[in-house]
């Protein structure tokens, strides 16, 4: 007795009955070999991704089993020839297998999308984030360096301009007398 | 084996073991634009991985959850 995993899917526009019905018969056929179903998971009309008969839509149900080895490949003959069923699966379970329902599937990628939605959130905030302020400087106009430089300029030029016409008027005086001096000694001849 | 952007395999870190092929969800971050398979040099996953998610991905495209093309 080995674990088995099948996927059935039949035609959706049978009706309810018609479905119910090949439901019970596969089931019977499973019980004749002694197999037992202990998970069953109804996926409902679903739609397909590319045509299948022509038909856009259809109907899945996932049965994890336990069957004998020799009991599979009638099975598979028997799900070949039925008329009602689109597509089969058959897989085996590995060990330590716990079948996950549609619902959990969905509640799982939600949990996905939230958790990035929240990431590119928190990304977003950081990049919009105001920078943290650094002080700089501003040089000062040039204009204004100029303006202030000149009118200090101009009293150290007034204040030496008078004393330098004083000291030269000095200097004259002395050397006038000293010509005299010269001038008027009678020992020297010019 | 270098990988695009040293990408590391995503079974390996998230300790998955077996994949399943009816979890689609999982199965559209290996597949491109155009539906297919996602080389390993640009996914990052180890070899053992690639080959258990190539053969998942053609289990899910048989039973029409997965298209084969656009």
């Amino acid at each position: 007795m080995n674990n088995y995993e099948i996927m059935l899917m039949l035609f959706p526009d049978m009706g309810e009955k018609a479905t119910n019905e090949t439901i019970h018969e596969i089931k019977d056929v499973i019980g004749s070999f002694h197999g037992e179903i202990f998970h069953e998971d109804v996926w409902g009309i679903r739609d397909l991704a590319f045509t299948i008969k022509k038909q856009d839509q259809g109907y899945y149900i996932v049965w994890n089993l336990k069957l004998p080895g020799e009991a599979i490949s009638e099975l598979e003959k028997i799900l070949n020839i039925h008329q009602a069923v689109m597509r089969y699966l058959v897989t085996k379970t590995p060990v330590n297998y716990e079948m996950k329902t549609l619902e959990q599937y969905d509640a799982e990628r939600e949990e996905a999308e939230k958790e990035a939605k929240k990431k590119r959130e928190e990304a977003e905030k950081e990049k919009s984030a105001p920078r943290p302020e650094v002080k700089v400087e501003k040089p000062k106009p040039r204009i204004e360096a100029a303006v202030k430089s000149t009118p200090k300029a101009e009293p150290k030029k007034a204040e030496a301009a008078p004393k330098a016409p004083k000291e030269e008027a000095k200097n004259l005086e002395d050397v006038d007398a000293k010509l005299k001096s010269i001038i008027d000694d009678p020992d020297i001849s010019l | 084996m270098a990988t695009y952007k040293n990408r590391q395999c995503y079974f390996v870190e998230n300790k998955i073991n077996y994949i399943d092929y009816k979890n689609v969800a999982l199965l559209k971050k290996f597949i491109t634009k155009y539906n297919k398979i996602v080389p390993r040099y640009y996914s990052g996953t180890s070899l053992k991985f690639q080959k258990k998610l190539s053969f998942a991905i053609k289990k899910a495209r048989y039973m029409a959850l997965v298209p084969y093309t656009t």
